[in-house]
């Protein structure tokens, strides 16, 4: 897999391998190994702390910190995600989404913005940003919307995923162990997906309260609720034979153990 | 104005006012000059000694007339003329809108005393203006410029999250994560606040409140399964439209409901109410009542405080107070009761 390099061959490549997942059940997640990312953040420090979080990816990743760095680079590669800043220090990024646009309009971009205005939200997205991400966010939940981004460009007809004995229909919004079909409710199925995109890492109870409830986590002031969704997301998994899947850290902090 | 502000030098508002007197009076004498004419010629010249005393008393009286009909002229022309400018720069004083509006443009006049007011005013408006604009930019800039130091220290914490750490080293970071968020909801909200006292948000339309109230329920059920939420009459009123706008609408909604969420005693419940004109909500209390003079204030002081950032309420209050709502809180058997009144549009 070292050898691709450009976007182009692995879509390619992943056509391929979605005939072979067919027969043999090849994780997904393994499709997005050299993905190109770019990020545009003119926060060294936050945009380093992205790097090396994505690192457990296999991503590749690469770093701008300026419009006309952006530009450059833009123009030269493709990208398959783009993470971008609005604030440059030398312009808008606005200018920057409108130039990908205008030359890859393949590629996806995440809008990763300090200002919570509604207007660059709406004017993003009207020019073709494929999700809006308000900063402070939690890195879990970025990298899955990174991950939600690729899967949509890519994966039309691949929407399943499969770890640690259960299998997730991503369209129908289903999961199933071997012999059985879990009842799960929302909450406690968009636990199990954020988790199980972000395996291998510990995702804090905040980033899933965030993610469960949006702002209204803040309101509440406590993030109790998130407990309790994983209480009885496990009580379903171990009924339905899967157990220690999911590790608790002293109670302030999740992951997903189970080996694909 | 422009024209004889090019032609004139500017002079007092009283020379001015005094030469078009003296114009006037010398004008009506003028006119009158035959009748004086008359009158010396008829009374003193010709006529016996009794005529003369006529003739004084006559004379007296045709100055008076004159004098009178002169100030007469002068008040009520000329000096309307002379005024006008006046008129002009408390117009557009009147007409402007700091948050809107360039400050206005005063035409030059021949009056000093109205040129150096026009001076003043616009010096006035301009430096309202600029610390307007800059209060503005200030708000969004500073939330900016918090926005992203916090978004680095909550990467680094989700990077340190990574690390084998123990339960106590775990605990710290969790309560470092807390307190970011917490920071991060607070400068959310302040902000917010800044934008609604600057009525950035002005865009209004027609919201189906039970639809949007219907929409947002589910929202709750995250928070919190064990307490209800019940909500009666939904029926009723239902396509009853309110001018407000939607995103602001939203927030009250979940301030509100999210804080009686919060403050529900276990086994109780929350129920929200709609009428034509209002919207209830109310909760199960945990305790006695809540005191109403400082509810709705900013960082109310003299309450503990366990979590949250203080402003909830008082977003509430400044979103109702931009729609022109009323918002009251009541205490009655053991229920805390908001009760938001929009005023019949």
């Amino acid at each position: 897999m070292d050898v691709i390099k450009t976007p182009s061959d692995n879509t390619g490549f992943i056509k391929q391998i979605l005939d072979l997942r067919e027969l043999n059940h090849v994780v997904i997640f393994c499709y997005f190994c050299n993905m190109k990312l770019l990020i545009i953040e003119d926060e060294r420090q936050l945009s380093d702390d992205i790097v090396s979080f994505l690192s457990r990816e296999d991503y590749l990743c690469e770093q701008a910190f300026c419009v006309s760095e952006a530009m450059n680079k833009v123009d030269i590669y493709e990208y398959d995600c783009i993470l971008l800043d609005l604030m440059l220090p030398d312009g808008s990024g606005l200018e920057i989404l409108r130039r990908i646009k205008q030359r890859a309009p393949q590629s996806g971009v995440i809008i990763i913005s300090a200002k919570d205005s509604l207007d660059d939200k709406v004017e993003g997205l009207k020019i073709g940003a494929d999700d809006y991400l308000p900063k402070p966010f939690h890195l879990p939940e970025l990298s899955m919307r990174i991950f939600a981004l690729l899967r949509r460009k890519n994966f039309n007809s691949a929407n399943r995923l499969e770890t640690g004995g259960i299998t997730i229909d991503l369209l129908a919004r289903r999961v199933s162990t071997a012999n059985h079909a879990l009842d799960l409710t929302k909450s406690e199925y968009d636990v199990l997906l954020f988790l199980i995109e972000n395996r291998r890492r510990v995702v804090s109870k905040s980033a899933l309260a965030e993610h469960l409830s949006g702002d209204m986590a803040d309101m509440m002031g406590d993030f109790n609720f998130v407990y309790a969704h994983i209480k009885n997301l496990k009580a379903k998994l171990a009924e339905a034979g899967v157990v220690d899947c999911i590790k608790t850290y002293y109670g302030t902090g999740y992951k997903w153990v189970a080996e694909s | 104005m422009k024209r004889s502000a090019l032609q004139k030098k500017p002079r007092t508002l009283l020379s001015r006012t005094l030469g078009r007197f003296l114009i006037c009076v010398t004008a009506v004498f003028m006119l009158n000059a035959p009748l004086f004419y008359l009158i010396l010629r008829y009374f003193y010249a010709d006529g016996p000694e009794d005529d003369v005393m006529v003739g004084m008393t006559l004379l007296f009286l045709l100055n008076f007339v004159v004098i009178s009909v002169a100030y007469f002229i002068t008040l009520r022309f000329a000096t309307h003329s002379l005024w006008h400018p006046f008129d002009d720069t408390l117009r557009k004083t009147e007409r402007f809108n700091i948050a809107k509006d360039e400050v206005p443009r005063f035409n030059e006049t021949d009056i000093s005393e109205f040129n150096r007011l026009n001076r003043s005013l616009a010096q006035l408006m301009e430096r309202d203006h600029e610390s307007f604009r800059i209060q503005k930019e200030f708000t969004e800039n500073a939330s900016h410029e918090l926005q992203t130091p916090l978004a680095v220290i909550r990467s680094k914490l989700d990077l340190l999250m990574q690390e084998e750490m123990n339960e106590r080293q775990m605990n710290i970071v969790s309560d470092l994560y807390h307190l970011t968020m917490r920071m991060s909801h607070l400068n959310r909200n302040l902000l917010l606040l800044a934008k609604i006292d600057n009525a950035q948000y002005a865009t209004a339309e027609e919201v189906d409140i039970a639809t949007l109230l219907a929409e947002t329920l589910p929202m709750y059920g995250v928070l919190q399964s064990d307490i209800p939420i019940k909500v009666s009459d939904r029926r009723s009123v239902h396509g009853r439209t309110l001018r407000a706008n939607t995103v602001l609408l939203e927030c009250l909604l979940k301030n509100l409901i999210v804080n009686a969420l919060r403050h529900t005693a276990p086994g109780g419940d929350v129920t929200v109410t709609m009428t034509d004109k209002t919207l209830t909500v109310s909760n199960t209390a945990m305790d006695g009542p809540l005191r109403e003079e400082t509810l709705f204030r900013r960082f109310r002081s003299g309450e503990v405080r366990h979590s949250g950032t203080g402003l909830g309420l008082a977003i509430v209050r400044s979103i109702c107070d931009f729609h022109k709502w009323t918002v009251s809180y009541s205490f009655a058997e053991g229920r805390h009761t908001f009760v938001l009144g929009f005023s019949k549009a």
